[in-house]
């Protein structure tokens, strides 16, 4: 172990400062906005924190009704039409990612299981599932298009819980296979020796020495399907509304976008993510540092 | 109930090349029966097919004369110890013990005599209620010999079970392995690369070469009378000297003639005249203070010191030879005198690699 010099280690500490900055400064000017009156929100110079914070951009996105009334109550109140409901578009979300995320780490799971044991598909197959991810998703929107409109699919949830499910599997098998490949063979052949048939050795044998791993490969995806735009964009037309579509529904006849209401939206928009890395946050660091598993 | 092990003609192919070829092979009931070679031989596809995790492409597995080819491997009353012990971690010693009478589905109190009786047998007493993950490699290893036997197994498969173990107990466990086997008549088939474990705890050793079983043999005869070159420098700690040697013959006898003027007379052996080789144990060479008739001259190169005996390393014949002799004090660059017998000595030949039987006359000049 070498030990840093002065220098050394203010290179380092500064390094991780900047990295903190960029990393975070979105997140903060979102949540910055989310609280600004509508003078503020393109005003130059920035306003980094409003001296007069306002809640009246949560109060549009979740009742838009009242927050009417309270604006007309108020000089300078914009005029702007909501189309659209958050509460629906959470829920259409909610549905959609978990639908889509299930669907993912389950297939990912058994296809996972089935390559690292079985050696499915020869060597590489695992490469080919990589192929529809380096396309543009463009590219794959247009006859997803077409496909769904012919089979029905279109601004359905089913549509775009298999759109996702197919978008997202690509990670799910790469993730959970590397989590599968670190559980030693033998445990299982053990299990089988000892009376159990391949699928409850599976199920109770390997099964819970990766599923901290799973249930991170089930955040990762949630994450992407929760913030997706493009397929939902493209593949729905008013009856299936997610959070994203929803982001950009705001906006105002007179006032162009209505900023601070997509940042209020965009700020409550990304606490369920929080909440559900925090809910498997234990399951989180032992299933990344694998310290079930004694070699 | 311990059982007898019959494989007929079994073979296994992975990716266009033969794991295992035409593999025939017997074990009695209570035999302890080690497949020994080097890795990638083919000996741990050989057990993998024994406990149903591969199967043959051709051939039979006979378990008291009952095919079992096509069972699970839970429907095969076989016990496995790994290299890795494959001991569940998140599990309790009790629990590890227990798991394959509780998938069986033994009532509670038939597990725990078992698992009482088991924990005695093996000293596991004070680690039972520890997590698999706690354990050291040692109780590990008990851990996981204990479960393999809990279930009554008509069959032991221990493969490589010691790898992981260090020198000490690996001496230890030879011994007591050996004991309890004998004291349960267990079938086990041992698999490893190690001939001291081999040597040492076998009735039988099956040498096992390119997939196929090269000599199936007592630890004596495989030791002593190895069928071929291969067996011949594979058992032995120093290894085996190959010695070129010149065989010429008259009417009813043949001379094998050394480098340095050494000549034996020995009766007619099935092997062609001209150049072919003798092989020779390190610790069969026999040390003279000076040079007599018989006696060949060799230059002391290097000594490994083992304590209580040294492995002299001289070059004879252009050559380095192995000496396997007690220790005393010797100077690199002397000239040591060595004497060959014949009694002990192997001829092979060097184009089949054969070792060809022979019997020694007289050891004159």
């Amino acid at each position: 172990m070498l030990e840093d010099n002065l220098w050394v280690r203010f290179l380092k500490r500064t390094g991780v400062g900047l990295a903190i900055v960029i990393a975070f400064f979105p997140i903060f000017w979102l949540v910055s906005t989310s609280f600004k009156p509508i003078d503020e929100w393109q005003r130059f110079p920035p306003v980094w924190i409003s001296s007069e914070p306002t809640l009246q951009n949560y109060r549009i996105v979740f009742a838009p009704k009242a927050a009417q009334e309270f604006a007309a109550k108020q000089k300078g109140a914009i005029s702007y039409k909501v189309s659209g409901s958050a509460w629906k578009a959470f829920g259409d979300s909610a549905v959609i990612a978990i639908g889509a995320t299930i669907f993912s780490v389950l297939f990912g799971t058994l296809a996972a299981y089935s390559i690292v044991r079985f050696h499915t598909g020869g060597s590489s197959y695992p490469f080919q599932f990589l192929v529809v991810r380096m396309f543009p998703p463009i590219a794959i929107v247009v006859p997803m298009v077409v496909l769904f409109s012919i089979l029905r699919l279109s601004d359905s949830y089913l549509g775009l819980i298999l759109a996702y499910t197919a978008f997202t599997l690509p990670f799910s098998i790469w993730m959970i296979r590397s989590f599968i490949e670190e559980v030693p063979e033998e445990l299982e052949g053990a299990a089988l020796i000892y009376g159990m048939r391949p699928l409850q050795a599976f199920l109770k044998v390997t099964f819970p020495l990766i599923r901290g791993g799973v249930l991170a490969t089930a955040l990762f995806v949630f994450i992407l399907n929760w913030s997706e735009f493009l397929f939902a964009l493209t593949l729905t037309s008013g009856h299936v509304v997610t959070v994203t579509l929803q982001v950009a529904n705001y906006v105002s006849a007179s006032s162009g976008k209505l900023y601070g209401v997509q940042a209020a939206m965009g700020t409550i928009s990304t606490l369920p993510v929080i909440l559900f890395g925090y809910v498997i946050q234990r399951h989180l660091v032992r299933g990344l540092s694998f310290g079930a598993i004694k070699r | 109930m311990t059982a007898k092990l019959r494989l007929s003609g079994i073979s296994k192919c992975f990716a266009g090349r033969d794991a295992v070829r035409d593999l025939s092979l017997t074990l009695d009931r209570g035999e302890f029966l080690s497949l020994l070679g080097p890795s990638g031989c083919g000996k741990s596809t050989t057990l993998a097919m024994i406990a149903g995790f591969i199967t043959p492409d051709a051939g039979d597995i006979l378990v008291d004369g009952a095919r079992i080819n096509d069972l699970s491997p839970r429907r095969r009353r076989v016990g496995l110890v790994q290299q890795d012990y494959a001991v569940f971690t998140s599990l309790t010693v009790r629990a590890n013990l227990a798991f394959g009478l509780e998938v069986k589905g033994l009532g509670r109190s038939a597990r725990r005599s078992a698992v009482d009786r088991l924990a005695r047998l093996f000293d596991l007493g004070d680690v039972l209620d520890r997590r698999g993950g706690t354990l050291n490699m040692s109780e590990m290893q008990r851990v996981a010999l204990a479960r393999s036997l809990a279930s009554e197994p008509e069959l032991l498969l221990l493969d490589e079970p010691m790898s992981n173990l260090d020198a000490e107990s690996r001496a230890r466990l030879r011994g007591e392995l050996r004991q309890l086997q004998k004291s349960l008549a267990q079938t086990v088939l041992y698999v490893t690369h190690d001939q001291a474990e081999a040597l040492s705890m076998s009735d039988r050793v099956a040498v096992m070469r390119d997939g196929e079983i090269v000599q199936v043999s007592t630890p004596d005869d495989i030791y002593y009378r190895p069928a071929n070159r291969f067996v011949a420098e594979f058992i032995g700690d120093p290894p085996l000297n190959l010695i070129p040697c010149d065989v010429s013959a008259d009417a009813a006898r043949m001379a094998i003639a050394l480098a340095g003027g050494a000549v034996f007379h020995v009766s007619a052996a099935p092997i062609a005249w001209g150049r072919q080789w003798l092989g020779v144990r390190p610790h069969d060479i026999e040390l003279v203070g000076e040079a007599a008739p018989g006696t060949v001259p060799a230059l002391l190169r290097f000594v490994e010191n083992f304590g209580a005996r040294h492995v002299l390393h001289a070059e004879y014949a252009s050559d380095l030879i192995r000496i396997e002799t007690v220790s005393a004090a010797r100077s690199i660059g002397e000239t040591l005198h060595l004497r060959f017998s014949p009694e002990r000595a192997l001829l092979i030949d060097r184009s089949s690699e054969c070792v060809v039987p022979f019997r020694p006359l007289e050891a004159a000049a």
